[in-house]
């Protein structure tokens, strides 16, 4: 029997203390929290940057460079041109019943600056020589559009495999007609948009008339608008093919008859109607006579992304 | 025998008391944690904690009270923060070194036990990788980063034979290189970088199983001479000194913390940059994040986390697109390749759930850049997925 | 429920306690058997209903069996009663726990899918006890259904034993005031079998199912990953018997011994002696003794050694590899008691190593229950495997290290013995050791549950 004193020394004294030490020590010191204020100022100097104020950086170190082709970096050479037998383009400003582009107050001095703008694109069009528009600036419009779906078909997919727009913001079927895309409008419809735009080719010219043509966009209207009450809804211009094209295809040289039932149809409807006459230029035409280039989409979001969302903000 | 007799009486008093307080504290305890409310989340383990279990003879019966209220028993239980980094500390300081796949190395460093794959096996993400190159015809630079334990395998604790472990790393991925050549694909090694690097600075985060900005820093000149690119020079700032990462999390091993850097350009102006987020709306002004710095998080202050497609485009003119394939690993690097490009493309192959036909068919004249960890490469299942073989060519209308 | 579960440690355990300490003497037991059949259902709710009949059942057996002799009937009707109460608790038996073996021997096809009662094993070899001591006229039956109701439900060795022969507990089930003392050792006891339990044989358990799992281990390895469950069992079972008796003795309750340092035996014969000893008690008084012991010829001592090892093989559990134990177990010690008992009684240090070697090999093939993997296993011990190479013996033994150091150390007797003399004597030494490792047990049974969610960082 191992002998031990009688009194014990109480250890649990001892032992909390111990643990509170280690507890301590454990929580380790903190940082000094003065080092930190250099690094945190400089993030929150980039974040609280101005979206405007970034764009007129970056417009002002692209202005520095050469203004060349910023996606491909080379200039953009354009295609032999064809003279025009289509009327001439409108020289002014279009026709405001058709065009949402808000009122401008008539400057006395002359056209306003929103005018001139429209005649330059309009230049630039007949000129061949369109500004391809930076990246910036392409997202800028993107960004404008993201409550903007594009539906179609391959003209309206050409959006996408050009750069302009991103690929959901557009719904397309290639070779559709349009009662094919019912579906397809759905499913733009599920994304909530506010504003809907259709974009079609020559596909259904020669499957329908320009009545049943009127009709089938009527009925697609009216699903959008039941489906998204409140809905803004444009429809695009049916283009024509090119002359060389509509010289050998009669059937498709008489689309013009289609583009007029639907442009009156809208007047009445309080559809929009966007009128891209003006865009329509030869040396805008792929060799197929039906698609269009690259330019050409270019101007096409300027300008639909004025008729859509109006005139503010957009760079020039 | 008298000693005995006389003994007796105190020692069984004093430990008939020393039980009685004993069972007094134990009912104590369990009132206390009984009647205490519930606690519904638990910050550390960044989950919500289970609740007292629905009660209803069925699930009596069933047995899926029983069971439910055992895991409401274990989250509940109180100071149980506090007792998980207790059995975490009595496991080490009983000589473990090894938690939850992570192994603890000298001087507080918490290094992740790497991830093994035979060279049998190709990881899927390759495949992609070689699709983009040879069906799609991009020029595609693969950098996929080293494992912390293979760089820094002298940290590793003895239990981990570090030399031999890193070596396996080296030569398990030289021979899943080799096993599976890719064409037209340009592989930056940026372990000699990295190596290089340890000793003046910090490449890999103690707590965390990311590369610091300074191991980034390291590496872009070998990524962007994949690139075609040349590096420009940049300084760290520090944004935050008390960084606690996911090793610490999963090991329960909360000891020293790390300091988080951002790069600034040395002798330049900042990029302007407009960043757009797929599913968000607005234009951001910087890649950077600064409330993330205080929130559990504060590695999100690179770019705020990882999304399915985010598109930066910079000040730059006529200097290209990058689209990137990435993890998180990719984050702290971005800021020093914006000067570099026109506009990049970030796309995190888990998230994105666009058309990535259309993806690729609007990104033709792009570089790509395929940036991963090597965890992350290996493991991927998504990217092999989302890139698609090359399209049979435009299909003509009707 | 489990000791080792915080639903019983910071739940149902106080909550008993307060109560039963709060009634009344006469409502005592009553509060054990509710805490009895509560603790027994909360794990198998539908199975308390079995329990119940057992209790029902037995208690009738034990009165009818007690009345045939009390009116004269003949030794041959009344053996009938017995034989109808052995049947009925073996039916059961059989029933829930051999059924599915026995159909997988002969209609593979049919196998029905039958989950284990826990506890059926030592619950109904207690009710055999006492159903067979009253035909043996050892005992009076049980007119009290509550009392015997807790003879059969008492909480603590309900589920893992130790297995308390009837007469054994008789006395103490109306009576077991206790005392400070046994209050003070049982509480003491319980937390150390605790401590054996969660800290010991859970961490070498967890070592040996890597070593198995991770297929084609070395020789050190595998006599490792072996070397780990023979500590694994043994702080498990003893931790849990340590468990049972010490909470049977602070509600006044003294139950036999079931381990007694089993590892330190010389040879089989003793280490079956040291080890689950209430099992072997149970066998020698109701299949060896009743069969002739070794008071029979030679012959049919074998056949007895036999039969009792191939049984308490078969009660381990419904598998070859527990008849295979069975079987092994009564060879050894066959062989002990007619040919070399006697060397190994004169040569203690052989006979450790014997011994040691034996019961190791002996657990692989009570651990593996899957024929194949236990022959790869036993081959990998022999070196007859070559290392697969996916073992970190490093990393197995930074990691468990400790775990085994201070699972050998604990074997070692005078370690044990130092544990009594501070127990004793150190009183407050004492309670500082069983409140730390109180502590750390709890904290190691919700480590499991520790589970953070990192995915979206990564």
């Amino acid at each position: 029997m191992l002998n031990k004193p009688r009194t014990q020394r109480n250890r649990m004294p001892a032992a909390l203390l111990a643990c509170v030490l280690l507890g301590a020590a454990a929580c380790g010191p903190q940082g000094d929290p003065s080092d930190l204020s250099a690094g945190k100022a400089y993030l929150a100097r980039l974040e609280s940057r101005e979206v405007a104020d970034v764009l007129a950086e970056q417009s002002r170190m692209a202005a520095e460079h050469e203004s060349v082709d910023a996606s491909t970096g080379a200039p953009y050479v354009p295609t032999e041109p064809v003279p025009s037998s289509v009327p001439e383009p409108p020289s002014s400003v279009p026709p405001e019943t058709t065009v949402t582009v808000p009122e401008t107050e008539p400057a006395p001095s002359g056209p306003s600056e929103e005018e001139r703008t429209l005649s330059a694109w309009a230049q630039e069009a007949a000129e061949n020589r369109v500004r391809m528009l930076s990246a910036s600036e392409l997202a800028w419009f993107r960004n404008r559009l993201s409550d903007t779906v594009f539906i179609g078909d391959s003209v309206a997919q050409a959006l996408v495999t050009e750069g302009v727009l991103p690929e959901n913001r557009v719904f397309f079927k290639r070779g559709a007609i349009l009662r094919d895309l019912e579906e397809t409008v759905l499913q733009a419809a599920a994304s909530y948009p506010k504003n809907v735009v259709f974009f079609k080719g020559l596909n259904d010219v020669d499957y329908e008339t320009p009545a049943t043509y009127a009709e089938t966009y009527a009925a697609l209207c009216s699903r959008i608008k039941e489906a998204l009450p409140g809905v803004r809804i444009f429809i695009c211009a049916l283009l024509p093919p090119s002359n060389a094209l509509g010289a050998v295809r009669e059937d498709l040289a008489r689309s013009w008859m289609f583009d007029n039932e639907i442009h009156a149809w809208c007047v009445n409807s309080g559809v929009t109607y966007i009128d891209l006459h003006w865009l329509v230029q030869q040396h805008f035409y792929l060799p197929d006579g039906i698609h269009f280039n690259k330019a050409f989409y270019q101007l096409f979001l300027r300008y639909v992304t004025v008729c859509v969302k109006g005139w503010e903000g957009v760079p020039r | 025998m008298e000693h005995e007799g006389q003994k007796q009486p105190n020692p069984t008093r004093k430990g008939f008391l020393l039980a009685r307080v004993f069972l007094v504290l134990w009912i104590a305890v369990a009132l206390v944690n009984a009647l205490l409310p519930s606690k519904e989340i638990s910050v550390r383990e960044r989950r919500a904690l289970a609740g007292f279990p629905e009660f209803t003879l069925r699930r009596v019966l069933d047995g899926r009270f029983e069971e439910e209220f055992e895991a409401y028993a274990k989250d509940q239980v109180l100071g149980r923060d506090a007792l998980v980094t207790l059995n975490a500390s009595g496991s080490r300081a009983l000589g473990n070194v090894y938690a939850s796949g992570v192994w603890i190395g000298k001087d507080g460093w918490l290094i992740e036990d790497p991830v093994r794959l035979s060279p049998e096996n190709e990881s899927p993400a390759l495949a992609a990788v070689r699709r983009l190159a040879s069906g799609w015809g991009f020029e595609v630079a693969l950098a996929v980063i080293p494992e912390a334990a293979e760089i820094l395998y002298d940290r590793l604790p003895w239990a981990a034979d570090g030399a031999a472990l890193a070596g396996t790393c080296r030569t398990s991925w030289a021979a899943l290189l080799d096993a599976h050549p890719l064409p037209g694909v340009t592989v930056c090694d940026t372990a000699p970088a990295l190596s290089a690097a340890v000793s003046r600075t910090q490449v890999y985060y103690r707590t965390d199983h990311h590369w610091t900005t300074a191991g980034a820093l390291a590496a872009l000149p070998v990524i962007l001479e994949g690139l075609g690119k040349e590096a420009g020079t940049f300084e760290l700032l520090k944004v935050c000194d008390s960084f606690r990462g996911t090793l610490a999390s999963a090991s329960g091993v909360y000891g020293t913390a790390d300091e988080i850097d951002v790069p600034v350009p040395v002798g330049r102006p900042d990029e302007p940059v407009l960043v757009q987020v797929d599913g968000e709306n607005g234009l951001r002004t910087s890649v950077y994040r600064l409330d993330a710095l205080s929130s559990d998080d504060p590695y999100l202050v690179f770019m705020g986390g990882n999304y399915g497609k985010c598109t930066i485009t910079t000040g730059e003119t006529g200097k290209g697109r990058l689209l990137v394939f990435k993890d998180s690993y990719f984050n702290c690097l971005l800021p020093m390749l914006l000067e570099q490009y026109s506009e990049i493309v970030l796309i995190d192959p888990r998230y994105f759930d666009d058309d990535p036909e259309l993806l690729l068919l609007s990104m033709q004249d792009a570089q790509v850049l395929v940036c991963y960890s090597r965890a992350g490469f290996l493991t991927d299942l998504r990217l092999n997925r989302i890139i698609p073989e090359r399209a049979a060519g435009p299909q003509p209308d009707r | 429920m489990v000791f080792s579960s915080i639903t019983f440690l910071l739940y149902f355990f106080p909550l008993v306690w307060l109560v039963y300490r709060l009634v009344p003497r006469s409502a005592e037991n009553a509060v054990l058997v509710a805490a009895s059949l509560v603790f027994y259902a909360w794990g198998e709710p539908v199975y308390l209903l079995l329990m119940l009949l057992s209790i029902g059942m037995n208690y009738a057996f034990g009165l009818l069996i007690d009345r045939a002799r009390e009116e004269g009937m003949s030794p041959a009707k009344r053996r009938f009663h017995l034989v109808m109460g052995v049947a009925a608790n073996l039916s059961f038996l059989v029933f829930f726990k051999y059924a599915g073996f026995l159909f997988s021997l002969f209609a593979p096809a049919n196998a029905p899918e039958i989950a284990l009662p826990v506890g059926i094993s030592f619950y109904t070899f207690q009710a055999l006890s006492y159903v067979i001591d009253v035909y043996r006229e050892k005992v009076r039956p049980r007119k009290d259904l509550l009392s015997f109701a807790l003879y059969i439900s008492l909480f603590p060795q309900l589920i893992a034993g130790p297995i308390v022969q009837y007469k054994e507990i008789e006395p103490q089930l109306s009576h077991h005031p206790g005392s400070r003392k046994m209050l003070q050792e049982g509480l003491w006891l319980f937390l150390w079998g605790l401590a054996k339990k969660v800290l010991i044989a859970n961490a070498a358990g967890q070592m040996f199912t890597e070593i198995r799992g991770a297929g084609g281990a070395g020789v050190f390895a595998s006599w490792l990953g072996a070397f780990a469950f023979t500590l694994q069992i043994y702080y498990d079972f003893s931790g849990y018997s340590d468990m049972a008796t010490g909470i049977g003795r602070m509600f006044g309750f003294r139950f036999p011994q079931n381990f007694d340092a089993p590892y330190t035996s010389r040879s089989v014969t003793e280490f079956w002696r040291r080890w689950h000893i209430t099992l072997g008690s149970w066998f020698r008084e109701y299949v060896y003794i009743p069969l002739g012991g070794n008071r029979v010829s030679r012959g049919r001592h074998i056949r007895n050694l036999l039969v009792v090892w191939l049984l308490t093989g078969i009660w381990h559990g419904a598998g070859w590899n527990f008849i295979l134990w069975g079987l092994y177990y009564g060879l050894l010690l066959i062989l002990e008691k007619y040919v070399i008992g006697d060397w190994l009684d004169t040569h203690p240090l052989p006979g450790r190593i014997y011994t040691a070697f034996v019961v190791i090999v002996g657990w692989m093939i009570f651990a593996i229950t899957d024929m194949g993997e236990l022959g790869r296993y036993l081959l990998s011990m022999a070196g007859a495997v070559r290392n697969a190479g996916a073992l970190s013996l490093r990393r197995l033994l930074s990691g468990y290290g400790a775990v085994l150091a201070a699972g050998t150390a604990g074997l070692i007797p005078q370690v044990s013995r130092i544990r009594k003399v501070i127990f004793s004597n150190y009183k407050v030494l004492a309670f500082v050791i069983v409140a730390v490792l109180f502590v750390l047990c709890v904290a190691s049974l919700i480590r499991d549950s520790y589970n953070p969610f990192l995915y979206f960082r990564f």
